[in-house]
């Protein structure tokens, strides 16, 4: 989050420092009054001591005017900042990809519905665009997270949520779940890249080229394990986002289950 | 779904043994946890021993397993914490050492144990750690303190012990038996549902936590009926101590919130093994209710842990500064503040889960509402010491920590309390850093100072100094070791739960959040070498007149060790701070006219049988030995019922008893020579004040 | 010891028991408060009957199909019919010290508690076997299920703290502890019944009006 590469990450990052700021206003003093405190009104120390004083009037609407205008302005603050940042709303203007992720134990799929082409553990974006994920789990709750990019959202089974985000600049960033979902959550990675808008056509066609993600294949992803290395998918029959939140809706095992 | 089980063993097989499971295995992971029950078994058989070496059954059991009496509720309570915080401290080492091993390595434990570790850590360290010692705090102090006897209900009080104790023990053979859950102290289904989870940790996290809460709920109960009934005369509520409006806050939290996590955790357990849709993925069943039920009762459950921390910190300020606690009125009212908004800020613990950016802000804005009353609780804190002589003893050491340390963890908090910030650090280290910043700091430094500041009164001598501050300063220190970088792993995108690291960036910090973790654990040796030491120099460190800090509220008016029947005769309130008062007009250590008999409650062993049974029940729905189960509870219905059938519940004390004890204190008293807060900390003082010049 | 004011007039403890007179006060608050807690849990129930039986329906039956009024209306007459017996049974606490007509209307109680807890029995029977509507067949009827069977086991345990108080009241008589005991008793029955109106309006009524 520090070192964002995303329009939400850096509005995180600025959101962040903004509400430390005001904040410091609440904080400060305290840090300031404790050691001169501590120093004069030590037993053996230099302070006059007032055994009975307990109350000042003005004392008290600083008290609680203070740290109430800083809420009212981290508030207003706040109001808007969620609302810029709804992670259902896109990011930006302009033609918006749209990318289906199935969350497996313990891997990820990204489906490229108009491209039709899948990759497993590699999320491949063009610099600039907007893109809008649509996230369900095969599995159980989890939470699709690139922190460079900015932000997450839950992925649950037999339920559809969706994200969007926009890079801006190139680059390959970290990408996880946060939701503990078993013994090898810790090695559930996949690597977000972003690339130039030409270098990404270059990519999509270049994994057209790739076998195609067959039934067999998508048994392959539902075993549970983590995949040695991305996977490549050239062609995307069916749906398999729509048939995984239908078939998990309806209990019905996903294919490689049971 | 599995093989119907034996009828007998229900799913209990020789593999499900630690021992067992560990020499079949023969990972280190699985080593591990047999080291783990091995020491949790010796453990056992050594107290066991003790126990017949030394002949101390009987009075175990007629003194403390029977008695009814608050204060010796209080102190076994308190013991059960500290016994459990060993084992969650343990814990958190094995934890913090796997990190430490496990950066682009799989470390020394498996994913599996890993996920038992954390779950275990949070699910002990809150119920059957912080639960107990707040409880067992507000359970001796709060009564003395407004003037009573006893609680209203005192067998319903040992019945929640008794509870607590159950659940407990069910996590401690955990730890032999079986496995725990992975699910973490939250227990999210589907991770938690059957087919995810299928063996019976989840089920023990269930039973341990609903046993716990029960007792919780009993416990809410007796405490705010106490509070509004047995008060004594004059001691309107605005004249309590604050340590009693803040238990006053926390029992009614406790009465309201502990429901929706039993619902639940049944709720779990039906869709795990009777096949129903609450919380699954299909057939109408919706996870997202458990997230609202469990924070329901999650977001008050972490008041309920701080509340009486802040009521610690308000007497433990006040009392060591010489000075009336600032802003009385502004601090009761903040209180009342915080208990009733701790209700409406639950969503704020799953922001990511999809609600709409309108719900999510509204929330958020209640939550950083709360950081309003706790600030001024915070500075009102300050202003006490204001003006004040303060002696920096062990209980205020750990205060100035708190204060330091404390509203740094709240900014955090305001800082998450955004959602667009929390999109960020959610399930990072972030988060988990935010809230050990405040639970640390705020109710661990406080159950601590508590401790120490009462501890005269429960056992008659101090804790000495030397090893108390030696444990603030390894607190303290090993604290921000272990947390700080917590905040920047997590910024720097760590999730949290998490086995191994693949990132070598995270490898310098988490060592050093290992060195912090053992400077914990030092702290931790270092309280335990101070009650060692006191004990053996418990002579010298005797306070018989019973007020060795100068103190202001009523607890401090009487002996220590506090008599059975606390006061001789009830006294009557004529404003705040009474005892200091009483102390200033020269009115402290008078000889009652009158005594009268004095009727107390009489022994009784059904809430160990309670105990004990519903312990053996729980064991039995967990391995489905349904024989197990049924005879548990039914044992517990007996023993319930067999009480309920007797018509002498309470005995008499005779009133020359109560004069003899009261004379021959006030004659300690006469030959006590009081000394001024400079000698506070010296062998000297033997429980008298001198009156600090004004 | 100070004299306390009259504090709690239902039970006509003081003249003979003077001391726990003055605790019943305490005893009968701390019992709502366990009320209280108990309304939190059927309030829970409630909300969450609310969001599965619109939502949670699967492709099982819906309340409007499941539902009809006649028999949840019998078991609404059987458990006012029963408050108001446990009224009387109360009012021969508070005013004489006939145990026999106490013993009456308590029996009257018990009697019209079985009735309601095997009618609604014979209802769980027929929506699990009869009509092929068990809980584990969809969310709403979980719910429908734990709501519903959480009022009947609450009910039956009323029952059996019935059974143990005329026990007590044989063996000891009109005692002050027997006379809290059938106090909170009471009020537990009261509240139930409370619970149950609103289980018949928001699951049977709404359910078949929707």
């Amino acid at each position: 989050m520090l070192h964002p590469a995303g329009e939400v990450a850096a509005r995180q990052k600025a959101h962040l420092s903004e509400i430390f700021l005001w904040m410091m206003i609440v904080i400060l003093p305290l840090f300031l009054a404790l050691p001169f405190i501590i120093w004069r009104y030590r037993i053996g120390g230099g302070g006059r001591y007032t055994a009975r004083w307990n109350f000042s009037w003005p004392l008290e609407i600083v008290l609680w005017g203070v740290p109430l205008a800083v809420v009212c302005v981290l508030g207003w603050n706040l109001w808007h900042e969620t609302a810029k940042m709804d992670p259902y709303a896109p990011v930006g203007t302009g033609d918006v990809l749209r990318i289906d992720a199935i969350a497996y134990d313990w891997k990820w799929l990204f489906l490229y519905r108009e491209a039709d082409v899948a990759s497993a553990d590699r999320l491949v974006l063009p610099v600039g665009r907007p893109v809008e994920l649509r996230l369900t789990s095969a599995t159980a709750l989890q939470a699709f997270s690139v922190p460079r990019l900015g932000g997450q959202i839950y992925a649950m089974p037999g339920m559809a949520s969706r994200f969007n985000l926009r890079a801006e600049a190139t680059g390959r960033f970290e990408g996880l779940n946060t939701q503990y979902n078993g013994a090898h959550f810790a090695r559930q990675r996949f690597v977000a890249e972003a690339m130039t808008p030409a270098a990404f056509e270059d990519w999509i066609a270049a994994t057209g080229e790739a076998p195609p993600l067959d039934a067999e294949a998508l048994v392959g992803l539902s075993e549970p394990g983590v995949l040695e290395a991305p996977l490549a998918f050239g062609t995307v029959p069916g749906d398999p986002f729509q048939e995984t939140v239908t078939r998990l809706m309806a209990g019905k095992p996903l294919p490689g289950d049971g | 779904m599995a093989e119907p089980a034996d009828l007998l063993f229900g799913l209990l097989d020789r593999g499900d043994i630690v021992f067992v499971d560990a020499w079949h295995k023969g990972t280190a992971s699985a080593a591990v946890a047999a080291g783990a029950g091995g020491i949790a078994t010796a453990g056992l058989i050594s107290v066991l021993v003790l126990l017949t070496v030394k002949g101390w059954w009987r009075p175990l059991w007629q003194d403390w397993l029977t008695s009814l009496d608050h204060k010796k509720i209080g102190i076994m309570y308190i013991f059960l914490a500290l016994v459990m915080f060993a084992r969650a401290l343990a814990e958190a080492l094995v934890m913090r050492s796997q990190q430490a091993a496990a950066v682009g390595d799989p470390g020394f434990l498996s994913g599996e144990h890993f996920g038992q570790l954390f779950s275990t850590h949070g699910s002990i360290m809150i119920f059957f750690m912080a639960m107990p010692f707040l409880t067992g705090l507000i359970n001796y102090v709060m009564p003395i303190q407004i003037g009573a006897r006893d609680m209203s209900f005192p067998f319903m009080n040992a019945v929640s012990l008794a509870l607590t104790a159950a659940g407990a023990a069910l996590v401690m053979t955990s730890l032999v038996i079986g496995k725990f859950s992975t699910g973490g102290w939250s227990g999210y289904p589907p991770f938690t549902g059957i087919d995810f989870s299928p063996g019976p940790g989840v089920d023990y996290w269930i039973w341990a936590i609903t046993l716990s809460s029960i007792g919780s709920t009993l416990t809410g109960i007796n405490f705010a009926v106490t509070i509004y009934k047995e008060r004594a005369p004059g001691m309107h509520l605005m004249r309590m101590p604050l340590f009693c409006w803040t238990a006053l806050c926390t029992s009614i939290l406790m009465v309201f919130s502990m429901t929706p996590l039993t619902l639940a955790t049944l709720m779990l357990w039906l869709d795990r093994h009777f096949g129903f849709h609450f919380f699954t993925v299909d057939s109408g069943g919706n996870m997202m209710n458990y997230a609202n039920l469990f924070w329901l009762f999650g977001h008050p459950e972490v008041y309920i842990l701080i509340l009486p921390a802040f009521g610690v910190w308000s007497e433990v300020i006040s009392t060591y500064s010489g000075k009336a606690l600032y802003g009385y009125r502004s601090m009761v009212y903040a209180t009342m503040c915080i208990a009733v908004l701790s209700f409406t800020v639950w969503l704020h613990h799953f922001f990511t889960m999809g609600q709409s950016a309108q719900l999510n802000a509204v929330f958020g804005i209640a939550t950083m509402a709360i950081g309003i009353p706790t600030g001024v609780k915070v500075y009102d804190w300050l202003l006490t010491m204001w003006g004040g002589r303060i002696r920096f003893t062990a209980p205020m050491l750990f205060a100035t920590g708190f204060l330091v340390s404390f509203v740094f963890g709240g900014m955090t908090g305001v800082m998450l309390a955004n959602p667009t910030v929390d999109f960020a650090v959610h399930n990072s280290l972030f988060l988990v850093a935010h809230f050990h910043n405040m639970l640390i700091p705020g109710l661990l430094f406080g159950m601590i100072a508590g401790m120490q500041f009462w501890f005269p009164l429960a056992f008659g001598f101090r804790l000495e100094e030397r090893w108390g501050i030696i444990a603030f300063a390894l607190f303290f220190a090993g604290f921000y070791m272990a947390f700080m970088p917590l905040y920047a792993m997590g910024l720097m995108g760590a999730a949290r739960r998490s086995s191994m690291w693949l990132d070598p960036a995270f490898a310098s910090w988490v060592a050093i959040a290992l060195a912090g973790a053992l400077m914990i654990a030092g702290g931790f040796v270092s309280l335990i070498v101070q009650i060692a030491r006191s004990i053996r120099r418990r002579a010298a460190l005797a306070v018989p007149a019973g007020d060795p800090w100068d103190g202001r509220s009523l607890e401090w008016a009487l002996p220590a060790p506090t008599p059975e029947w606390n006061f001789p005769v009830q006294p009557e309130i004529s404003s705040r701070d009474a005892f200091l008062e009483a102390k200033r007009a020269d009115d402290a250590y008078q000889m009652p006219e009158e005594f009268e008999d004095i009727e107390m409650p009489r022994h009784t062993g059904a809430p160990a049988v309670i105990g004990v049974a519903l312990f053996l029940s729980s064991f039995g729905i967990v391995w489905q030995m349904w024989w197990l189960a049924f005879a548990g509870a039914l044992a517990t219905l007996a023993a319930w019922i067999a009480h309920s059938f007797r018509r002498e519940t309470g005995r008499t004390i005779p009133a020359a008893e109560v004069e003899r004890a009261h004379c021959a204190w006030l004659e300690t008293v006469r030959h006590t020579t009081p000394v001024p807060r400079e000698r506070e900390s010296t062998p000297a003082n033997r429980g008298l004040a001198e009156e600090a010049a004004t | 010891m100070s004299e306390k004011k009259v504090l709690h007039p239902g039970l006509n403890l003081h003249a003979t028991d003077p001391g726990r007179h003055s605790q019943a006060e305490t005893t009968v608050f701390g019992f709502w408060i366990f009320l209280m807690a108990d309304l939190v849990l059927f309030a829970l129930l409630l909300a969450t009957y609310g969001s599965m039986s619109a939502h949670g329906v699967a492709d099982g039956p819906g309340p409007d199909e499941l539902f009809e009024l006649k028999m949840p209306l019998i078991q609404t007459l059987v458990l006012l019919a029963s408050s108001f017996t446990i009224g009387m049974a109360m009012l021969h606490v508070k005013y004489s010290s006939d145990l026999q007509g106490l013993s009456l209307w308590l029996a009257a109680t018990a009697l019209l508690g079985l009735v309601f807890l095997v009618l609604e029995a014979r209802d769980f029977h027929r929506f699990a076997v009869t009509e092929d509507a068990p809980p584990q067949r969809s969310g709403f009827l979980s719910i429908y299920f734990l709501l519903t069977g959480t009022h009947w086991l609450h009910v039956a345990c009323g029952l059996v703290w019935m059974a143990l108080l005329a026990v007590q009241t044989r063996a000891w008589g009109l005692a002050s502890q027997v006379k809290l005991r059938l106090m909170r008793l009471g009020l537990y029955w009261h509240m139930l019944d409370v619970v149950w109106v609103a289980i018949f309006t928001f699951v049977y009524l709404f359910g078949v009006i929707s």
